[in-house]
């Protein structure tokens, strides 16, 4: 961490989403390196307090994100519109004409506003199905399969395309991650909208029985925890950042299966006793999602939390909060 | 009953080229022309077409200009020429997602009937030689028009969505390569036919040609993509891509030789300068599902639109604004 440090230390950081899943781990970690934050709050509380800055705003708004830039040497945008497969389908409008409004205006107020240094947190929803694990290239360059499964992913790929168009023709340094699936506290753990992470702890947590598990037992994902998508973002963020900008892939490159998810999370969550059923009333997802991390390893970024110590942190932060 | 009569239909990008043919056929048929345009007017409407000077960028003006309308044509893309584009590719990308993004959205709340949205063959991936609507995109559109192929993308993805999900009628179209009267003949912002004719006319000599003249490509008159584009909005409405392109496909050769021949100026001295780059050897767009959908069947020869479109220039060359210093 310690260049990671140098580098945040008093710097002027923008944070989008930072009251999110995802943002809210960059914040955190942001601020124990002594950069100063700042981060926009629309239309929804945010547990963020202390030394960040929180001010108000729509990203969809050019004025809005130029209020927000003022001032601002770096930007993480960690802010998306998103949710779990169930949402996908439900909200797949508001989803695709708000990400793609505000990833276009944060990166060109951004650009007008003359940040220095920029983040994008894109995820492999990018990717076409494959059996193989999934490498860089393969959403876009030689290797390509095709075009990906759903909004989220073309709305992530206009991003990271808008990224690179950005990156070549203008003086801000890009960087784009590509995230595995990711977890941790301050999760949505609203099972409407959540995904299967949150959505399985929380009915552990509730000793839900049958405990029902929306979905395939067959899936297999690569499971991250935010403050390892945070830490790897920041290393980037920090780097040297060349003018042809090049998604790299962070994830664990260790995948399992929504089986052995489930009883993980009941055996941490201590509900040993439930009887587990698939409910087959789900969409089809993509059975496999494996993902190549040999760029991010040659970097020399190792991922901190197992799967089974990330889940226990994060199960544990949910009891808090649910007990207020 | 005549499908357009009497309908308010509202024309973006209303003073550019491809608009001011989509106009004319959209009165003919007895529609009830809004224009739009951050430009000002075209003089070959006077009167008959409402005209309103706005940025669609700008949600409120899109609300304004929406007000009790039945059918859009979007036919508005900003950009400020070919070189200039290039170098302004990040705005480019933006200021057309922006629009195309903003547009949709307040016209599927202002309860519009159909719209159609114009897309461009530059979405397909870069290596493709045969452009059929259903390849995927698998790859980013060519390098050069990387910005405007991916903003041309994402409205058509947005379409595709608004149609699924709100069931609104919309009709996507991607012409490849419009040419005819009317066309933007500024030396910094011509395609390569009205280029050409400008060139041709002023018996340039020797007369120049960039590559090596074997590249083919695929030609429609501005009249025959306005009749798809009006087709297209009445029996295609239905979230899918449709190619609106010539049937007849051409080498840069055999064009730069039929231009020279239609311009009186056979004996120009035609140099091929092979040391510049030839972009893709071939490009075809299927015209098959414009066929099965809309019932293309014929189109304007190239020899009579270029014949077409350098009578109307001769005509028109004088008013033509000056090349800029």
């Amino acid at each position: 961490m310690t260049q990671i440090g140098e580098f945040f230390c008093n710097r002027r950081v923008l944070v989008t989403g930072g009251g999110g899943l995802i943002g809210s781990a960059f914040v955190e970690q942001l601020l124990r390196v002594g950069a100063r934050v700042r981060t926009v709050r629309h239309q929804r509380p945010t547990a963020l307090g202390g030394s960040v800055e929180v001010i108000e705003g729509d990203l969809r708004d050019r004025e809005a994100c130029l209020a927000a830039m003022e001032g601002m040497e770096c930007v993480v945008h960690a802010a998306g519109i998103g949710g779990g497969s169930k949402q996908v389908t439900l909200d797949a409008i508001s989803m695709y004409t708000d990400s793609l409004l505000m990833n276009t205006q944060v990166l060109e107020a951004a650009r007008l506003a003359g940040v220095q240094r920029y983040l994008f947190v894109s995820n492999s929803s990018v990717h076409a199905k494959s059996e193989t694990p999934l490498r860089e290239e393969d959403a876009w360059g030689e290797t390509s399969r095709g075009e990906p499964e759903n909004e989220t992913g073309m709305v992530k790929r206009a991003g990271e395309t808008q990224c690179r168009v950005y990156a070549r023709f203008t003086d801000m340094r890009i960087a784009i991650m590509r995230a595995g699936n990711a977890y941790g506290p301050h999760d949505n753990f609203d099972l409407e909208a959540s995904h299967v992470v949150p959505a399985l702890i929380r009915k552990a947590v509730e000793r839900q029985n049958p405990y029902m598990v929306w979905g395939s037992p067959a899936v297999v994902r690569d499971f991250i925890h935010t403050h390892d998508i945070a830490r790897a973002g920041l290393l980037l963020l920090a780097g040297a950042l060349p003018h042809v900008c090049y998604p790299i892939n962070v994830a664990t490159g260790l995948s399992v299966t929504v089986e052995e998810l489930v009883g993980l999370v009941l055996r941490l969550a201590g509900h040993t006793n439930a009887v587990v059923q698939y409910d087959p009333s789900a969409p089809p997802a993509s059975p496999a999602k494996r993902i190549d991390v040999s760029r991010m390893r040659a970097m020399g970024f190792q991922p901190q939390f197992t799967l089974e110590e990330g889940l226990r942190q994060t199960i544990e932060w949910f009891r808090k909060e649910r007990c207020g | 009953m005549e499908f357009y009569a009497g309908k308010k239909t509202l024309v973006t990008g209303g003073a550019g080229f491809l608009a001011s043919h989509v106009i004319e056929a959209l009165r003919l048929r007895g529609a009830r022309v809004r224009a739009v345009d951050a430009r000002p007017k075209r003089e070959e409407f006077p009167g008959e077409v409402e005209y309103v000077c706005a940025d669609l960028m700008q949600r409120s003006a899109c609300e304004q200009v929406l007000d009790s309308v039945d059918f859009v044509f979007h036919l508005a893309a900003v950009g400020w020429g070919l070189h200039e584009n290039m170098k302004r590719q990040p705005q480019l990308l933006t200021d057309n997602l922006l629009m195309n993004t903003t547009l949709l959205d307040a016209a599927n709340r202002a309860g519009v009937q159909r719209y159609l949205y114009t897309s461009s063959s530059a979405v397909y991936p870069a290596y493709l030689e045969h452009l059929e609507e259903d390849a995927p995109w698998d790859q980013p559109p060519h390098a050069s028009e990387l910005a405007f192929g991916w903003a041309k993308r994402m409205g058509e993805v947005q379409a595709k969505i608004y149609y699924r999900h709100y069931g609104m009628a919309i009709a996507i179209v991607r012409p490849s390569n419009p040419y005819g009267p009317r066309d933007n003949f500024d030396p910094d912002k011509s395609h390569v036919i009205p280029a050409l004719i400008r060139r041709a006319v002023a018996q340039e000599r020797p007369f120049v040609v960039w590559g090596t003249g074997r590249v083919v490509r695929s030609f429609i008159h501005a009249s025959d993509v306005a009749r798809g584009m009006l087709l297209a909005l009445e029996r295609y409405a239905v979230g899918e891509p449709i190619n609106l392109a010539s049937n007849e496909t051409t080498s840069i050769a055999d064009l730069v030789t039929l231009v020279l021949e239609l311009s009186d100026y056979p004996d120009a001295n035609l140099q091929f300068d092979t040391s510049k780059p030839d972009g893709h050897p071939r490009k075809v767009p299927s015209v098959q599902r414009a066929a099965e959908k809309l019932g293309m069947g014929s189109y304007i020869p190239l020899r009579e639109g270029l014949k077409d479109t350098i009578d109307w220039y001769r005509k028109h060359s004088h008013r033509l604004q000056p090349a800029r210093p």
